[in-house]
């Protein structure tokens, strides 16, 4: 990939032993950088911990404020304990996808990797949550009702379930990997150009900008989808109760249909 | 199912380093981010819910104090509306016994006055009574004395009737 070569890790890629190679490549040693930039944000934030806050303890005051109140409104009372898992799932995301914009690293959600990776986190927590919260109960889900058709709603149910990772992992994938081949080929349509106006020109800048904004985008598309998916699997009304009643806008599905449209 | 992974361009290896990887980032920023904020926020949770009890409780005083204050004023009240009746009635009492003193005081004083005023008369009376005897027997002893004619009786009973006015006129400038 063409963003290897460009990276600042690079070095430090080629150095690692060939028995590493099948578990490490240049897009998890920029992942790994991030974490180690969130986990050092973490420590620089709250090791001095003040009853007024400021600075980063201010700052992630307000993030773990704004994803407890996202929890408790959006999964239900309780749902606070779910803060660790979506947090971090917000703001890895968000820090991955800008990553790429600092020159010398690049995006690590570009590879399928990544993003499956966190999917099936995210797949395995929301089946975890699911028999914790409701027991073997959570099983209905897939039976569905009416439930002599279980034959055939136990495999559909169960296609849309392994269809959530899958769909949360491309299109992470496809939308940054879109963006940084963009901005890649713009960057060079402007060097190829160069001999011809003898000014270099940043053509590449709006999707730059484009990609501040996607960036943060994907990042709570990616976040908002956890959530509704916790929500589902850990409510005891499932979505085939409100199938049966139109009427019921305030169903998991109702509650995030607009973000799951919009993504 | 290598086949569909390397289709996808999916590692295993790869995979399962990033799955490790960020459950390791959630199990840190649990540490280190959330689980402290946590605290911090439950424990400002706590205090500002103790603040606002003890705003609570010394509002509760506060209006305690004011009933109680307002009790105290509404006795201390009363208590000044009855100092300012009796001293009213005191007062009305005392004027009364002035009054009524005073009015004593000028009868008495107006009564000794008419009795002296009585006696004064009584004793001009008298008085006069003893002089014009006097004045009367002096005459008649002259006249017998010195026998004399009508021309020095008619001065005789001039000078009697003279002496008499004076007195009378002496009398009426003493009373």
């Amino acid at each position: 990939m063409h963003e290897e070569h460009g990276s600042w890790l690079k070095p430090i890629a080629d150095l690692l032993p060939a028995s590493w190679h099948g578990f490490v490549d240049i897009y998890v040693l920029n992942a790994w950088l991030v974490m180690l930039i969130l986990v050092l944000l973490a420590l620089a934030g709250t090791r001095r911990r003040r009853r007024v806050p400021s600075g980063l303890q201010n700052a992630w005051e307000m993030y773990v404020l704004f994803v407890r109140d996202f929890c408790r409104d959006q999964i239900g009372p309780g749902a606070e304990k779910y803060a660790p898992l979506l947090g971090t799932l917000f703001v890895y995301i968000l820090f991955m996808n800008l990553f790429g914009l600092i020159p010398g690293f690049i995006t690590p959600t570009m590879s399928i990797n990544v993003t499956a990776a966190l999917a099936l986190c995210v797949f395995l927590a929301v089946q975890y949550f699911g028999f914790a919260e409701q027991g073997l109960g959570y099983l209905m889900h897939f039976v569905g009702e009416p439930w002599w058709l279980f034959p055939i709603n136990i495999p559909v149910h169960v296609i849309g379930e392994l269809a959530k990772p899958l769909s949360l992992a491309v299109r992470l994938f496809g939308n940054m990997f879109g963006e940084e081949t963009a901005i890649f080929r713009m960057a060079a349509l402007g060097a190829a150009i160069l001999p011809f106006i003898y000014v270099p020109v940043p053509v590449q800048f709006i999707n730059v900008l484009l990609h501040l904004i996607i960036g943060p985008i994907q990042a709570f598309i990616f976040f908002i989808l956890s959530a509704a998916y916790i929500e589902i699997a850990t409510t005891s009304h499932g979505h085939e109760e409100h199938e049966e009643d139109d009427t019921h806008q305030e169903s998991p599905e109702h509650a995030f249909a607009p973000a799951e449209q919009a993504a | 199912m290598g086949e569909l992974f390397e289709a996808l361009g999916l590692e295993p290896g790869i995979l399962l380093v990033n799955m490790a990887g960020f459950v390791l980032l959630v199990l840190l920023l649990k540490r280190f981010a959330f689980g402290p904020i946590g605290d911090i926020l439950a424990e400002r949770a706590r205090e500002v819910e103790a603040d606002l009890e003890e705003a609570e409780r010394v509002r509760q005083m506060a209006l305690a104090d004011r009933r109680a204050m307002a009790e105290e004023l509404g006795k201390l009240d009363e208590r000044g509306r009855e100092i300012v009746s009796k001293a009213e009635d005191d007062a009305e009492q005392r004027r009364a016994e002035i009054l009524r003193r005073a009015d004593e005081q000028s009868r008495r004083i107006a009564d000794e006055g008419r009795r002296s005023v009585e006696l004064a008369e009584a004793e001009a009376r008298q008085r006069l009574r003893e002089e014009t005897a006097d004045i009367a027997v002096a005459v008649s002893e002259r006249a017998l004395r010195e026998a004399t004619d009508e021309q020095r009786q008619a001065a005789l009973v001039d000078a009697f009737i003279e002496d008499i006015e004076r007195i009378a006129r002496k009398e009426g400038d003493t009373r």
